[in-house]
């Protein structure tokens, strides 16, 4: 048996939860729009040939804002092929995964899903292959009433009303050597800073993202967020890391160490923001926007791509499937970034269907959760209000991947419009089960257990899959309780846990 | 009437307080050491020459450690010149102030000074205008027990223990112009890295500061402390900001200058993090803010001598400090507690005659400026941990700093002796502080057992020879606890100690 502690009082408060920290991403690759969201003569397909049946999930899910439309395919996207008739649209090379793009879902279409979804729209802007002009136009016709040339393209396309996207990225990974037409620091922070300018000048209610370096692990990293933020810092709202756990060790403890690692990559990149802002002697701090995080695809980099010289329409890539263990570890890595929630205000999953996704689909046939479906629907579904300050006692270990590693990792979360108090909590020991208190200091002495959820299984590596989807469902919490204000409950070995408590 | 409250939670703590916060800093300069610390022939002096009279003072000063011997004359001091017998000395030329130092104080003499005060002494070594077999010897005569011909000369000039110096400086305010043997931040980066192996191969048990910017103006400012740490990262403790506040006719904008210490705090916390980051370290640099203090009323000419003139002593910077002085030194002295878990270390800048809160005349008496009381009077409480808090005042705007909350509050508990101390500044200059404090957790059947207040109808009023004790902490009229929290009516205009046991 491992013990551990948490403490919060009502008082102490970390920060409000922007509810854009539970979005996800959208990339024009593999399945993910083709046999994803969008499959013509799908028994559940609309009209505009979107599966209503992947939407549903989506809507479990708890997605609130989605990125769209790369990813790498975005530094050779052209956002003007994917508007206007369909029949119309040119046939393009990808030549980030050595496919034909048809451009059937554009930037209308997604609009119309993302209504239909229920989610907000985050729109990708291409700064590599691309530049300046093609930007200012892309948000003019997306976010300008009308009156303009761009504007009135849109409204001739049949939307009269703009389409009113708030964050904007400015490119995608512009330092990786695998992008189509990389930046240096030098030549991204030049065209950023000025593209950022422009689009606030034609909508000063937009938020844009600044790319940091692709991974913490660059070389560079780093010297590329000082240079780019020196530049770009009065005109960005957002600096955008992404991040792959990868589990290089086949150790499970080192792998779900990777929360940690998360955490501290977070903070490291709020130290680096707020140095430039010290530079600068300003008192506007960078938010983060996690537009990219999973766990690394485990494909052969050859099959990420199609074959040179083939060029198909569509190539099933990065169909992975996902694991109990995997499950946890987008648990904990979900509550490393509610832990940094005071700037952490966006986060995108990636992806959501098919490629590396929580949520598979069987052309013309079933769509079905993948295991780290869970911890992330459970994730958005309690994610209201506070996230409290804690302080944590739990014993640890050390890993390779973070130094120090608590077999505790804890979130609570309160939400005083509702009175609804929610703890998340990871169990990371492997062999022991955790008898964990949580004082719950000023957040009420009448309430009740509401609901829990466990996701533990004997088998770290049982999967879903399309003939057996419910194989790995939460299920309940057996031993806990609440008396007063103390909760005490014994957390399963390699486990992640929501408790609920309610008036 | 204004209105503040805080909460602190005994479980919501910031960060153990490093008593060094408490530090002083003495300097080859002015009157600080010769007319200040050591005045042979003086009434109090002791067979050192030692002022008695100014070592009460520093005692009651509660000071921690002292930082010595400088300063900008540090760029060009031979520590060699200060030790044995001190008819040989010699004179030198002092390029920082125009001065002759006659090196009647070194080392192993400010040593003595240190331990007979109970004082922890912090080394600066020189740089600037020499090359590192300067530290490389300053430290292994310190520090080595013998055996070695450096650490013998010690003991041939009677100190056969090492003095075991903990803390080292390695050089000061290098990055300034005004500095003899300016450097540039790449220089400085090698030298600092160089300086740090090398004094911590000596002695393993060393903890050494490398110098910040000179101020949060330089316009080199944030590049300077990359370049440094990037070379130097791996090896050093601290990195050492400084601070002077300048005069404001404007009193709220004077006070605003809490706030921008505060902000440089954290940015030098966030460049220091921002290389941790670069370099996938978990290694956190803590900052020791070795000079801080108010100075701006002199002429940069008033500061030295007249070229050519070369006097052995002349009084220079012998500021006189006002009630409203006090307040901005106390609630300075908070934002610092305040970021306690990475302010491991101050010194207040500098300790006698030299814009100092104890002023002396030679063979005369020693005297408490306004600003030694809350200097005193936050050593003598602050002990064990700095609380958490959530604030909540109202706000004015100045100039230097849009949403000003009125209330700087501090709160420390000591759970070796249960006792609990609020400090309390009110900057609203016209209105009584309504002030609450719920101290949850922390025991209900206490009482007051101790308040102070500093605050005067006059906030340009000072003390003098004449009338040393015009200023003085008063008592707080209204205060009272019930049960956990705290209720107070804090002075206009007031700097404020709540202690409760």
């Amino acid at each position: 048996m491992v013990k551990a502690s948490v403490t919060v009082s009502a008082d102490f408060v970390l920060s409000d939860i922007d509810r854009r920290i539970f979005g996800n991403f959208i990339e024009q690759m593999g399945r993910q729009v083709l046999g994803g969201i969008y499959e013509p003569g799908h028994p559940t397909a609309d009209e505009k040939g979107f599966r209503h049946d992947v939407i549903d999930l989506v809507k479990e899910l708890g997605v609130t804002i989605v990125r769209y439309p790369g990813g790498n395919i975005l530094s050779g996207y052209n956002w003007k092929n994917g508007i206007g008739p369909r029949e119309e649209r040119p046939r393009t090379l990808c030549l980030s995964r050595f496919t034909i793009e048809t451009h059937q879902v554009g930037t209308n279409e997604f609009i119309e899903w993302c209504k239909l979804a229920d989610v907000e729209p985050m729109l990708a802007i291409n700064l590599e292959s691309e530049g300046f002009d093609s930007a200012r136009e892309y948000v003019e016709y997306c976010n300008h009433k009308g009156g303009s040339q761009w504007s009135d393209l849109r409204i001739e396309h049949g939307y009269t009303e703009p389409h009113k996207v708030k964050v904007w990225c400015l490119g995608n990974e512009p330092d990786g050597h695998w992008q189509i037409a990389a930046h240096s620091a030098e030549t991204y922070a030049r065209i950023a800073t000025e593209t950022a300018k422009a689009i606030k000048w034609i909508d000063p209610n937009t938020q844009l993202t600044l790319a940091p370096a692709a991974a913490r692990s660059m070389p560079y990293y780093g010297e590329w967020e000082r240079i780019v933020l020196e530049d770009a810092f009065d005109y960005v709202d957002f600096i955008c890391p992404h991040m792959y756990f990868k589990d290089d060790h086949k150790d499970t403890s080192e792998y779900l160490a990777w929360a940690d690692q998360m955490n501290g990559y977070i903070k490291e990149m709020v130290a680096m923001c707020d140095a430039v802002a010290g530079k600068k002697r300003s008192r506007k701090r960078i938010m983060i926007s996690f537009d990219e995080w999973n766990i690394g695809a485990r494909w052969p980099i050859e099959e990420k791509r199609a074959k040179p010289g083939e060029w198909p329409e569509r190539i099933t890539i990065l169909e992975e499937a996902y694991t109990v263990e995997d499950a946890l570890l987008i648990g904990g890595a979900m509550q490393a970034l509610l832990n940094n929630a005071d700037r952490v205000k966006v986060a995108c999953f990636a992806q959501l269907v098919n490629c590396i996704a929580p949520i598979m689909t069987v052309d013309n046939g079933p769509a079905w959760r993948q295991t780290i479906f869970w911890p992330l629907s459970l994730a958005s579904k309690y994610g209201h209000g506070q996230v409290l300050q804690q302080v944590v006692e739990s014993p640890s270990y050390k890993a390779k991947t973070w130094h120090d590693v608590p077999y505790l990792l804890s979130t609570v979360i309160n939400d005083p419009e509702t009175g609804r108090t929610t703890i998340i909590a990871a169990n990371r020991h492997l062999t022991e089960t955790m008898d964990l208190t949580v004082l719950l200091k000023g957040l009420g002495e009448d309430r009740r257990i509401s609901h829990t959820h466990e996701l533990a299984n004997d088998n770290l590596k049982a999967v879903n899959s399309a003939d057996d989807p419910d194989n790995i469902v939460p299920s309940d919490i057996q031993v806990i309780s609440l008396s007063g204000e103390k909760l005490t409950a014994q957390l399963k070995p390699a486990s992640w846990n929501v408790i609920v408590i309610d008036r | 009437m204004t209105k503040a409250s805080v909460i602190v939670d005994k479980d919501f703590v910031l960060s153990d307080l490093d008593r060094r916060i408490f530090g002083q800093f003495a300097e080859h300069m002015g009157r600080c050491i010769y007319g200040g610390l050591y005045e042979p022939g003086h009434p109090t002096a002791d067979e050192h020459g030692f002022r008695q009279d100014v070592m009460e003072l520093v005692k009651e000063l509660g000071v921690t450690i002292v930082r010595y011997p400088g300063g900008n004359m540090l760029s060009g001091y031979n520590w060699e010149d200060g030790v044995g017998p001190k008819d040989q000395r010699p004179r030198r030329l002092e390029l920082s102030r125009f001065v002759t130092e006659t090196n009647q104080m070194g080392t192993d003499d400010f040593i003595d000074w240190c331990r007979k005060t109970g004082i922890e002494p912090m080394l600066a070594t020189n740089v600037a205008s020499r090359d590192l077999n300067g530290a490389w010897g300053h430290v292994e005569y310190c520090n080595i027990p013998g055996g070695t011909t450096m650490s013998d000369k010690r003991r041939a000039n009677g100190y056969e223990e090492p003095h075991n110096v903990k803390f080292w400086c390695i050089g000061n305010e290098p990055d300034g112009f005004w500095q003899i043997a300016q450097k540039s931040a790449k220089e400085y980066g090698r030298i600092v890295a160089e300086a740090a192996k090398i004094i911590k191969w000596i002695d393993h048990d060393i903890e050494v500061a490398a110098s910040a910017s000179s101020n949060r103006n330089m316009p080199h400012y944030g590049d300077w402390e990359r370049t440094i740490l990037e070379d130097a990262f791996e090896y050093i403790d601290y990195l050492a900001p400084h601070t002077y506040f300048k005069n404001d006719p404007d009193t709220m904008e004077f006070f605003a200058n809490i706030e921008l210490m505060d902000t440089y705090i954290k940015e030098t916390v966030a460049m220091c993090d921002a290389v941790a980051g670069q370099r996938r370290s978990s290694k956190r640099i803590m900052l020791s803010f070795d000079e801080w203090n108010i100075a701006a009323r002199w002429k940069p000419e008033d500061k030295k001598a007249k070229p050519g003139e070369w006097p052995e002593v002349m009084p220079i910077i012998e500021d006189v400090y006002t009630v409203e002085d006090a307040l901005l030194i106390g609630g300075t002295m908070q934002t610092l507690i305040n970021n306690g878990d990475r302010v491991k270390v101050a010194c207040f800048a500098q300790l006698v005659n030299v814009i100092a809160p104890i002023m002396t005349e030679d063979g005369g008496p020693a005297w408490r400026q306004t600003i030694f009381w809350p200097l005193a009077l936050a050593s003598k409480y602050g002990h064990g941990k700095i609380m958490k808090q959530v604030v909540s005042s109202e706000k004015t705007s100045t100039k230097a700093w849009a949403e000003m909350p009125y209330l700087v509050s501090t709160v420390l508990h000591d759970d070796a002796t249960g006792q609990t101390v609020i400090f309390a500044l009110n900057r609203n200059l016209e209105e009584p502080m309504d002030l609450s404090v719920a101290l949850k957790g922390l025991g209900a059947e206490r009482r007051i057992t101790a308040t102070h207040e500093i605050a005067n109808a006059d906030l340009k009023a000072t003390n003098t020879k004449d009338n040393p004790d015009n200023i003085r902490p008063g008592t707080i009229a209204l205060v009272r606890i019930d049960g956990e929290t705290v209720n107070a009516s804090l002075k206009p205009a007031s700097w404020n100690v709540i202690v409760i046991n």
